[in-house]
């Protein structure tokens, strides 16, 4: 159905929040990113970040449009486990924490993922996960920018192209500004705006429901959502748990921050934002567990979370709803459009188009290429085409591949560099045939069993002796001309 | 296999008191941040 008819708020009040916080968004960005104007300042924020903007970023950054609004759709379907699945996504933070240290340690002067990739595996296997990361990434903005203007047109009836040209532009606007020190720091307080937002809903869900009432009233009208052995809910945990992991693992998004956090940041930030982010999921998901108790009609399950903020709040608790999503759809876009600027700028401007490019020319290349991205994301937001449920769903078998290749390389002298980029090509395959045989359910599954099995199988066979100083060679900031995102291999 | 109230109970009651206590975490950490000229 369309969404219009779901909306519960007048389109008046939806632009008033929009414009106030759209304001206040780009005036903080631009406040933050005042002084950074060389590219180490506006690619990785200076490089000194501290734990408490390390920590909020990473929480903001997962907290994606999809936890706040999907997350009660899920459980919705699929109950408990779906909650519970969904905060499994919290161990890709947890487990990236030790990696993050180690990427600081290993290349202090590293820009992205795949300065590592391609000084760890070489020319082949950068290009594959390249090819990897960029699909991801720009799919993922695609679905970012899908969501702002589906969600904002759901819950205030402003037009789709409308509502997505706001999100897509205000992200543009201060990451332009102000680089990741924007990003960073508006992101410090749209993590405080989403989880004030969700515990108020929570709190208000179990005083005015109450467990027994909630439990007794699902348990007569969708006993399944209270069943421990759902076997779908089950298969999703797992399937959740390895994208979680691939994803980070492999995204710029994660690696710039592990390069912008000063020293010693890395590892206590990601661990902090891991344990913080596991309960979010399930605060925000468990209000739907009140629709049976509460006799709410629910016409679209991705509606669930303002509708039980209306129902339980009035327009107060719709308006409360709204500008959390517009939070998480701004901290995370803004985020994947920084990270993913930093990927075209140093793996394929400097990396392959202009290798001779200074330091200079990438800071301006890097500004152009966030407008690019943008304009280009906007311009592929328009149809409307993805949904970001689908691209999650398709994606797994992407992300997952790049598991194992990404671990071994960290810390396996001996991970084979072939293995490396078979095992990314072999792990999608296998992961998109399971995709389209079995369901979505096993993608990242099969994906990440198959590239551990070639990694294990390929290192054996054919091991490298890889020296870990080449590491820190490559990405010397005393040697900026032989650090900075260049390192192309002869 | 039914989760039980109780299960239920738990479950969402510590994960709000975790999600209520992040916020306050942060902000303190700011502080922190703030006071050793560490925030950046």
């Amino acid at each position: 159905m369309d969404e219009v008819q779901t909306a519960i708020l007048d389109p008046a009040i939806g632009w008033a929040i929009l414009a106030a916080f759209s304001v206040l968004w780009v005036a903080i960005g631009w406040w933050f990113g005042r002084e950074q104007q060389d590219l180490d300042g506006f690619m990785l924020a200076g490089r000194r970040v501290g734990l408490a903007l390390g920590v909020a970023t990473a929480m903001a950054t997962w907290v994606t449009s999809n936890t706040t609004m999907a997350a009660p759709q899920l459980a919705l379907q699929l109950g408990i486990w779906g909650m519970i699945g969904y905060s499994l996504g919290a161990v890709g933070l947890i487990l990236f924490a030790p990696l993050a240290r180690r990427i600081r340690a290993l290349m202090p002067g590293g820009f992205t993922s795949g300065d590592f990739v391609r000084a760890r595996y070489g020319t082949t296997a950068w290009r594959v996960f390249l090819g990897i990361s960029l699909f991801y990434a720009l799919g993922w903005l695609i679905s970012m920018g899908t969501a702002g203007g589906v969600l904002i047109h759901a819950l205030t009836g402003i037009e789709y192209r409308f509502g997505m040209t706001v999100i897509v532009g205000i992200c543009v606007a201060y990451t332009l500004l102000g680089g990741l020190r924007a990003v960073i720091g508006t992101d410090f307080i749209q993590t405080v705006i989403i989880l004030v937002g969700v515990v108020v809903l929570a709190w208000l869900a179990i005083d005015r429901v109450g467990f027994e009432r909630m439990h007794a009233a699902t348990l007569a009208e969708r006993p399944a959502l209270l069943d421990l052995l759902f076997p779908a809910a089950i298969m999703f945990l797992f399937n959740n748990l390895l994208f979680g992991i691939g994803e980070i693992f492999h995204s710029n998004v994660w690696w710039s921050r592990a390069f912008a956090f000063r020293e010693g940041v890395g590892l206590p930030a990601y661990l902090i934002a891991g344990l913080l982010w596991i309960p979010v999921p399930i605060v925000a998901g468990f209000v739907a567990l009140t629709v049976p108790a509460l006799g709410l009609n629910v016409p679209s399950a991705d509606m669930v979370g303002p509708m039980v903020a209306a129902h339980l709040l009035g327009q107060g608790g719709a308006i409360l709803v709204f500008i959390v999503v517009f939070a998480a759809l701004a901290s995370s876009l803004d985020s994947l459009l920084a990270a993913t600027s930093d990927l075209v700028v140093t793996d394929l401007y400097k990396g392959h188009l202009k290798r001779d490019a200074t330091s200079e020319d990438l800071a301006r290349a890097a500004r152009w290429i966030v407008l690019g991205l943008g304009l280009l994301t906007w311009a592929l937001c328009l149809p409307r085409v993805a949904t970001l449920a689908a691209l999650l769903h398709f994606t797994g078998a992407f992300v997952a591949s790049t598991i194992w290749p990404i671990a071994a390389g960290l810390y396996w002298r001996k991970a084979s560099s072939s293995g490396a980029a078979l095992a990314m090509v072999l792990g999608t395959i296998g992961g998109l045939i399971a995709y389209r045989t079995i369901g979505f359910y096993v993608a990242a599954l099969v994906s990440a069993a198959i590239s551990m099995a070639v990694v294990l199988l390929m290192t054996r066979l054919r091991p490298d002796a890889f020296d870990w100083t080449t590491l820190s060679a490559t990405a010397d900031p005393a040697h900026p001309e032989s650090a900075r995102p260049n390192g192309v291999p002869s | 296999m039914t989760a039980s109230v109780d299960f239920l109970e738990i479950l969402v009651t510590s994960a709000t008191v975790v999600a209520t206590i992040a916020p306050v975490v942060l902000i303190a950490l700011w502080v922190i941040d703030a006071r050793n000229g560490r925030l950046w």
